[in-house]
């Protein structure tokens, strides 16, 4: 009797919490979409901004958010997956491996300033790529490093040990284990990481504010020395210095153009995560 | 006279702990040898000790000598995927990748030997033809392999093996998660491949080792009890030892 009032009570504290935080997300969504929504029309993703935000569209700036996005995978990934792949095929030691394991997860908890003030200390400054998308991609690409790393670990890690006992016992070499059993295995682990690694770059802003990115005079660039508009950079701004109110509206719609984007890689990534899980239920 | 398999007073550690000790055996090439003795006494590692399987395991350590056809396995400049290639392992699950039972017979030798891509599906053929499976697959040899059952998935694990032309085969538990039948069908196929291998089987089963091996090694706490001609070590076992686990093992 007593039993069943506590159960009951748990339940029901239990689902009014997890209520509030899907609740709290719906609201910022229906703020923002609310807010924005009326400025999402074709001209606002083909056309480039004008009158400090107040006329044309965001066209540049999703461009260089994209460039910053894409230029961090295509650096993190690799440096990802030589690290995973170190940690789990070829390093032996335990106690190394703990301590490294403990280092990608410290990294992923360190605050984006501080990536961004380093990295432009040292990209930026020492190697004198001043602030340019190159030194965004640059800090970027360390940013989602231990983010990517600790996904494709994850996967690698669940591969069953018969898989590489098997080809071992065929004799394949390390690496011939590598490229046929261990790599396919964890394709889809190795795609949700860079799809979080991804979102989370695109999410990104401190790091990149004061280093990679220009509000107005920026539209493609034409070299690694240029910086390029971005909508975070653009939301930023605006939010701050328009007065305008078709420029505040250009701001919401920025975010949510942003918004989009972060959820449709989070949402892939949860898509690939499951077939993951399916392929090792098989 | 070369022996397939010499082992001459090896002591395999794990952390400092002796798995094997003192251990010692010869066996002649194209017999059937089995290994039986009580659970955690070291028969799969005495079998992994074979084709080197325990080098990627931290803490393990093998002293000693392990020579297979004549060459000491364990020397300096030892090409461990060449001892891999003429030392196959069967397991007790056979272990199938997620591709087509083509991709899965060729799985080995494709790596072995790109430069014969031409001669694979003859390869393929014939290492299903000598584990007795070709007939069962020859329609489906692009279906996915892990649709096969149990018992076939096991000799799809013996031809590929098979494919890479080893000297040696070690089977550890290869028929305990198979139906009767199946099990059956694997010790025809122990018995078929006498004439070309020599065959290592660690079994629970003494009825099956009675059936298929033609010389036991019984062990007993990371050492050789007793070893000899199987029908001898059934009949009349010589130590303490055997005698008792071979009633004890019948009464169960």
């Amino acid at each position: 009797m007593k039993r069943g009032l506590v159960e009951k009570a748990a339940m029901a504290v239990l689902g009014i919490m997890a209520g509030m935080g899907v609740l709290v997300l719906v609201l910022i969504l229906a703020e923002v979409f609310l807010r924005g929504g009326g400025a999402l029309d074709a001209g606002f993703f083909l056309e480039e901004s004008r009158d400090f935000g107040a006329a044309g569209g965001v066209r540049y700036q999703i461009t260089g958010t994209l460039l910053l996005m894409v230029g961090a995978a295509a650096l993190g990934l690799p440096l990802a997956l030589a690290g995973a792949l170190f940690q789990t095929e070829y390093l032996k030691s335990p106690g190394l491996k703990r301590g490294l394991r403990l280092l990608i997860y410290s990294l992923n908890g360190v605050p984006t300033i501080l990536f961004g003030l380093l990295g432009y200390l040292f990209f930026g400054i020492y190697l004198g790529a001043g602030v340019s998308w190159l030194t965004g991609v640059l800090i970027l690409a360390i940013m989602i490093l231990p983010t990517i790393q600790v996904s494709v670990q994850e996967a690698i890690e669940a591969l069953p040990e018969n898989y590489r006992e098997a080809g071992g016992a065929l004799g394949l070499s390390r690496w011939q284990e590598i490229r046929s059993i261990v790599l396919p295995h964890s394709f889809f682990g190795i795609v949700t990481g860079t799809l979080l690694g991804l979102a989370r770059a695109a999410g990104e802003t401190a790091a990149i504010l004061f280093t990679a990115t220009a509000f107005s005079g920026a539209r493609f660039p034409a070299s690694f020395g240029d910086p390029v508009p971005t909508l975070q950079t653009h939301i930023l701004v605006l939010a701050q210095e328009a007065v305008n109110p078709r420029a505040i509206e250009a701001a919401w719609g920025a975010g949510c153009v942003l918004l989009i984007l972060v959820f449709s890689l989070i949402a892939a990534s949860l898509f690939f995560r499951s077939r993951l899980s399916m392929e090792f239920d098989r | 006279m070369t022996h397939a398999i010499e082992i001459v007073n090896a002591r395999v550690a794990y952390n400092g702990k002796p798995v094997l000790d003192a251990f010692s055996t010869r066996i002649r090439e194209h017999s059937v040898v089995a290994v039986i003795g009580p659970s955690g006494t070291g028969k799969s590692t005495l079998l992994r000790t074979l084709s080197r399987m325990n080098d990627r395991v931290p803490g393990f350590r093998v002293a000693g000598t392990v020579r297979i056809g004549g060459e000491d396995i364990y020397a300096k400049g030892v090409d461990v995927c060449r001892l891999r290639r003429k030392v196959g392992m069967i397991f007790q699950t056979p272990c199938m990748f997620p591709k087509s039972i083509f991709e899965n017979v060729i799985f080995g030798l494709k790596h072995q030997d790109p430069g014969r891509r031409k001669e694979f599906p003859d390869l393929a053929e014939k290492a299903l033809r000598r584990a007795s499976l070709w007939n069962e697959v020859k329609d489906r040899m692009h279906k996915p392999a892990p649709n096969l059952s149990l018992g076939q998935q096991q000799r799809l694990a013996i031809a590929r093996t098979l494919a890479v032309e080893p000297d040696i085969l070690l089977l550890d538990e290869p028929t305990s998660s198979l139906d009767p039948q199946s099990a059956l069908a694997i010790e025809a196929l122990i018995l078929a491949l006498k004439k070309d291998h020599t065959l290592l089987v660690v079994t629970h089963q003494l009825a099956q080792a009675r059936r298929v091996s033609d010389e036991t090694i019984f062990m007993e706490a990371g050492r050789l009890v007793e070893a000899g001609p199987t029908e001898t070590m059934f009949s009349h076992p010589v130590h303490p030892a055997t005698r008792a686990y071979l009633e004890g093992a019948r009464d169960a």
